[in-house]
């Protein structure tokens, strides 16, 4: 092509030029300036609408990372109340049992239940920002009041909501109603339903549950023989018998006791069990001891019942098997339960789930507890010649659980000097304790729950701003190298149009 | 035989010529830089000659003409694509000034508002309940309110300076109009008299240049040289006959309006690209929009809101409206809450401690899946930004690639019209040359004489 080329033709393309590197050096600039990728709307449409999003979701995340942090102030005082309940409950047991042994009316015992009242009053009314706890929503209202001799509770049963997610509500507070009776009755723990010691029963099971502690011990037969029994590689009880008796070449032999409660050992006496260099081996055993004789038994070590406890391991229920019927009454209905075909405890649930609709049967502490869902009163007893509800420790009359009601029923019989009803406080304390129980395994749940939640958040907090960061953010080795390309191509565009003009016909015409 | 007279004759013609063409090109250095100026060229053509015996014997060379070198193709199509990149222009400045009232990427305050407004629900939907964060949803409501009433305020302003540069522009646009007119007159007068008014074009052509930037324009060159000017399809100048554009307020749906008209009659006129339309456009069509997707938020924040929170149920009473208005500029925190913001409902019943209802309304806070009919407020918010971000960013990039297209147009004009000093300078030595050429001739002739009559 040819064309002619003029002056401010040259001009026209050389600015242009100019001004398309200046403006690719400033947008480079921008970015090294604020080290966004996105300056403007015009930048990156698409972008913005995603920026913005995140935006939302990231100041949404940061309230319920808030409303986590607000709603664990709720249940982190919810537990250290009902802590503080099972505490008070705990002095309670003790002064019923102290005065149920009492001859005569105690008036200090009674103003040890005020003192007791009170204490629970301050405990159950803990507010966290001014809001009462324990009054389900009428936040603002003291949920117990005494007047009198009697405690009312004036908040409602609702429930109040927390958000800790886009899509999730928990429940934060416990109405305290569920101190009123007005949940439940229960009934039981009356009868240790633990099962026996032998030799299969696995060491991890012993003491409830709890396990031993793996190592050796030490035997003395008082005769100058001094043995060292290595027990780590055991693992039933069986295991350690063996090896009791290998040990001591047989100049020992263990046993597990008549009533399948303890350990025994017997050989020349006295005996004497200890630990080898402060292990707690012979202690988790229960039979580090002395023996005035040749025969040492230990302590009760057995393992805790559960579902899958068999009835003919309970020592409680030897002579009473197969089990009889059991009569429930309950809401002006009697329900037959018939337990004959029971092997395991899980047996005895199952019929009562069967056979009464509500109520549930609980293994707690290796006794039974009844949970009916109402508060009627309702009576177990044996059905037939069985005595099976006697054996299980579950006969007699379930009511609601009362907090202060107990404790008011407890201060009259303590002004009335009435031992049986002192005595008979104690079985309520008993429901009370596992109420307690029960509601502090459910605030515990609350704080794992809320624990999650707070993992998942901040979780999702990082995602989120690593992607708006993504979106927004420039990559500053990318932009660095730009800006230098920029700048270098605009200084060469300059020092061509500097050269440019320099060159004409005009300069060579004389 | 011509006679030594005659050759001298020639001659003249011939120092004539070289005269004209160094003063042509010395028109043309000093005019390289002036805007609008068209190169021109010095056309010379030989004289008639004379006929005699052995054949016809030329008499010299003549200046028939000073042509301007120009390409009408080329100028018109620069017009139109000027009028198109004015008119996107137009409309990408007022886009950014959008933005900027929007709060662009890093000042999202309509968002953080919105936010912080959900937020402080989120806060009092939350146990535990302290009074402070009812005066903290109804601080959060009136903040909210104040951005929209300063985002209102804002539009208004814009709009009403874009019409004051309708009227600016309309102002141009006559200036330009009543000039050509004129110089239509001048140019009719001097051509009428044979000769080319050259530099006069020139000026007219420049003129109609700048009445294509504010309104795309038709030229029609009649045969006496004046150039009737059409715009938006009516003859605005005819000859030295020059009708103007006014502007009007008419009355609308949203109060008064401005509009254009012309003619004796008022009619009122569309144009279709240039400044004037860009203006028009943003005002009516992008502006309008992003106030009406503003007034769809405000209406959606509104009735939300609303719905939930006249449900609610306080000590002091009951179903109060949280917003008053309906719209962007109507909006309103109920005064009864602001006054007393005990009256603010969380749930459905008086206890304190019912937080359902604001559970609720912190949830028109969140984001939703994308159905329509659950989209919620921030969604519309959202969509507001990316409809405005998308609009800006294709007017830039027509911006920019119109800029392109006519810097091209202006380089390829460039090169037909512009001056070239180097040619220029060719000329200059042609011509030069040509001059002592022809006086040599003259010399020559003149030693002739001297010669003849020595004969004598």
């Amino acid at each position: 092509m040819s064309i002619r080329i003029t002056d401010s033709y040259m001009a026209a393309i050389l600015l242009g030029d100019l001004n398309r590197g200046l403006g690719n050096l400033l947008e480079q600039q921008r970015m090294a300036g604020s080290m966004r990728r996105i300056n403007s709307f015009a930048d990156d449409p698409r972008a913005i609408g995603t920026i913005q999003r995140y935006n939302a979701l990231i100041a949404n995340n940061t309230d319920y990372l808030a409303n986590v942090g607000r709603s664990r102030s709720i249940v982190d005082a919810t537990d250290t109340a009902l802590q503080g309940v099972s505490d008070t409950l705990a002095q309670v047991r003790e002064l019923v049992l102290r005065e149920s042994s009492a001859l005569s009316s105690n008036q200090t015992a009674v103003v040890e239940v005020d003192n007791l009242m009170d204490r629970l009053l301050d405990i159950l009314n803990t507010n966290v920002e001014g809001n009462y706890i324990f009054s389900g929503r009428q936040v603002f209202t003291p949920p117990f009041a005494r007047s009198g001799n009697t405690v009312l509770y004036q908040g409602d049963s609702a429930e109040m909501l927390a958000r800790t997610g886009p899509a999730s509500t928990m429940a934060v507070n416990l109405a305290g109603d569920a101190f009123i009776g007005a949940r439940s009755s229960s009934l039981g723990g009356r009868v240790d339903l633990a099962p026996r010691l032998q030799p299969a029963t696995l060491l991890a099971d012993m003491n409830l549950g709890q396990g031993w502690q793996r190592g050796a011990i030490s035997i003395n037969d008082g005769q100058g023989n001094l043995w060292q029994v290595d027990l780590s590689g055991a693992v039933t009880v069986g295991d350690v018998l063996a090896a009791v008796t290998a040990g001591t070449g047989g100049a020992v032999t263990a046993s597990v006791n008549a009533e399948g409660t303890a350990l025994a050992f017997t050989g020349m006496g006295p005996l004497t069990v200890g630990e080898i260099a402060g292990g707690g081996t012979a202690a988790s055993l229960g039979i580090n001891a002395t023996a005035a004789g040749g025969h040492l038994v230990g302590r009760d070590v057995r393992p805790a019942a559960d579902a899958g406890t068999p009835l003919a391991d309970i020592a409680a229920l030897d002579g009473k098997l197969p089990l009889g019927t059991v009569a429930v009454t309950w809401q002006g209905t009697t329900y037959s339960i018939d337990l004959a075909a029971a092997v395991t405890l899980a047996d005895v649930q199952a019929a009562f789930a069967a056979t009464v609709p509500g109520m549930e049967v609980a293994i707690r502490d290796s006794s039974l507890v009844i949970t009916a869902g109402s508060t009627d009163v309702f009576l177990v007893a044996n059905g037939d010649a069985a005595d099976s509800a006697t054996a299980l420790g579950i006969n007699g009359q379930g009511g609601p659980v009362r907090l202060f009601g107990m404790l008011e029923d407890l201060r009259a019989a303590l002004e009335r000097g009435d031992t049986a009803a002192i005595r008979g406080a104690a079985n309520e304390i008993s429901a009370l304790e596992d109420m307690i129980q029960r509601l502090l395994m459910k605030t515990g749940g609350r704080q794992n729950s809320l624990d999650w939640a707070e993992d998942v958040l901040r979780q999702r907090d990082e995602r989120l701003r690593s992607n708006l960061s993504l979106e927004q953010d420039i990559d500053v080795a990318k932009v660095a190298a730009d800006l230098n390309r920029a700048e270098t191509t605009y200084q060469a565009s300059l020092l061509v149009a500097s050269k440019l003009y320099q060159t004409n016909l005009m300069q060579y015409l004389r | 035989m011509p006679g030594l007279n005659s050759i001298m004759d020639t001659s003249l013609s011939a120092l004539f010529a070289a005269q004209a063409g160094l003063a042509t090109t010395s028109h043309n250095i000093a005019n390289a830089n002036t805007p609008g100026y068209t190169r021109q060229d010095t056309l010379l053509a030989a004289r008639r000659p004379d006929l005699t015996m052995v054949g016809a014997i030329g008499r010299g060379v003549e200046v028939a003409g000073i042509r301007r070198i120009q390409d009408e193709f080329i100028l018109a199509n620069l017009r139109s694509q000027t009028a198109r990149g004015q008119s996107f222009a137009s409309v990408d400045s007022a886009l950014g000034e959008v933005e900027s009232i929007m709060g662009s990427v890093d000042n999202d305050h309509l968002g953080a508002a919105l936010s912080r407004f959900f937020g402080a629900w989120n806060a009092l939907a939350q146990p535990t309940i302290t009074p402070s964060m009812k005066e903290n949803v109804v601080a959060a409501a009136v903040a909210l309110v104040d951005d929209m009433h300063a985002i209102d305020e804002s539009l208004t302003v814009l709009e009403a300076n874009l019409e004051a540069g309708i009227e600016l522009e309309i102002g141009n646009l006559n200036r330009l109009l009543s000039q050509i007119g004129e110089l239509n007159r001048q140019i009719m007068a001097v051509e009428t008299g044979g000769a080319a008014a050259n530099d006069l074009r020139d000026q007219r052509d420049l003129l109609i240049t700048q009445v294509s930037a504010i309104a795309e324009v038709s030229v029609i060159e009649r045969e006496d040289g004046t150039k009737d000017i059409i715009l938006a399809g009516r003859t605005m100048v005819a000859r030295d006959n020059v009708t103007l554009f006014e502007t009007r307020y008419e009355r609308n749906d949203d109060g008064y309006r401005l509009m254009l008209v012309t003619g004796d009659n008022k009619q009122s006129v569309s144009l279709s690209t240039g400044r004037l339309e860009g203006l028009l456009s943003a005002r009516d069509v992008h502006v309008a929009r992003v106030r009406e997707r503003l007034d769809a938020i405000a209406g959606k924040l509104i009735e939300d809101v609303n719905r939930l929170h006249m449900q609610g149920r306080t000590l002091t009473g009951s179903g109060l409206q949280f917003f008053t208005g309906d719209n962007l500029h109507t909006i309103g925190v109920n005064s009864e809450l602001v006054a007393n913001s005990a009256r603010v409902a969380t749930g459905r019943t008086t206890a304190p401690g019912d937080n359902e209802l604001a559970l609720a309304i912190a949830n028109l806070g969140n984001l939703s899946s994308g159905a329509d009919s659950e989209r919620t407020v921030n969604d519309v918010y959202r969509m507001l930004l990316t409809d405005l971000a998308s609009s800006r960013s294709s007017y830039e990039f027509m911006v920019e690639n119109q800029r392109a297209v006519v810097a091209t147009l202006e380089a390829k004009l460039a090169a037909v019209s512009g001056v070239s000093l180097d040619e220029e300078g060719a000329s200059m030595v042609r011509y030069q040359n040509a001059y002592v050429a022809a006086a040599k001739v003259v010399t020559t002739v003149q030693a002739m004489y001297d010669t003849l009559l020595s004969m004598v």
